[in-house]
């Protein structure tokens, strides 16, 4: 949550909004936003199924770098995936703060480390991210800043390929 | 009374992994004699190695490994056997039968003993 009044930020956020057509400013949907190596990035709310506090992972042999292995969440057998490596960042950072957030994609469910959770706001479309980046588009937030937000299925599908 | 698989729960690589006790033959308190880590049950699964290896289990299909230590048998309630997930599984070796799920979040693999690439039991025949 923003704690501090910042007025620059505040009249770049209005100009953005004054510029968004009509029917862009409709398009408006939930995001949950979350640190990964130090940028935020975040996921349509719709496609989080949990966020859970990081269980014990037990590695699993034969895996490639971005899936580091399994963990028992209630007695589930679950993937757990590392965003940053996948995005390219470098490994996880396995701090207090990193958490699980829960997607359902490809009839499972499965785990994606992050930092630490970032927010729950409500954004619009800023521009789309076209070609099989796993990043779907950029979303505008309430603040004015940009968040990237990610492509759930494309997330799921770079994992399969152990990209 | 609900059906269970008894493991024999071993570490090797520091990590613990569940053997069905009807696939081991034998458990020496000795380490296997050649190749060294090559022998150790977590190269045979590709899994890093650490920790020297204590004792050797042989199992029923004839192969045998290195564990770094025999934790003890487990009666695993098949409810508490689960199939890894889709994901995982596409690149695990075969030898991986599944997970064991405890109380709280713990986990450990249960193996298949049949499909693992372990070595010959009879170690003239290596060169």
């Amino acid at each position: 949550m923003t704690t501090s009044f910042d007025g620059d930020a505040l009249l770049s956020a209005a100009e953005r909004a004054a510029e968004m057509p009509a029917a862009a400013a409709e398009e408006s949907f939930d995001v949950l936003t979350f640190w990964v190596a130090g940028e935020l990035y975040g996921l349509r709310l719709s496609e989080v199924s949990e966020v859970a506090k990081l269980p014990a992972i037990t590695p699993v042999p034969g895996l490639p770098d971005v899936l580091l292995g399994a963990v028992n969440l209630r007695g589930e057998v679950l993937a757990v995936a590392d965003l940053a490596t996948l995005l390219g960042l470098g490994a996880a950072r396995m701090g207090p703060d990193a958490r699980l957030v829960m997607v359902n994609a490809g009839g499972e469910r499965a785990g994606l480390l992050v930092d630490r959770i970032g927010d729950l706001v409500a954004a619009v479309p800023a521009s789309r991210s076209g070609g099989a980046d796993i990043v779907a588009l950029q979303a505008l937030l309430p603040d004015g800043s940009l968040v990237a937000l990610l492509s759930v299925d494309r997330v799921v599908e770079a994992l399969s390929r152990g990209a | 009374m609900s059906e269970a698989l008894t493991l024999l729960v071993v570490s090797s690589g520091g990590r613990r992994y569940g053997l069905p006790v009807p696939q081991v033959a034998s458990v020496d308190v000795a380490p296997v004699e050649v190749a060294g880590d090559a022998a150790a049950l977590a190269s045979a699964l590709g899994a890093p190695v650490s920790g020297v290896s204590t004792h050797t289990v042989a199992t029923s299909s004839g192969g045998r490994f290195g564990v770094s230590e025999v934790l003890g048998l487990s009666d695993l309630p098949l409810g508490r056997l689960r199939r890894l997930p889709g994901l995982l599984r596409r690149f695990v070796p075969a030898s991986v039968l599944g997970a064991a799920v405890g109380d709280g979040d713990s986990l450990f693999l249960v193996l298949d003993l049949s499909k693992l690439d372990a070595l010959d039991a009879f170690p003239e025949t290596r060169t």
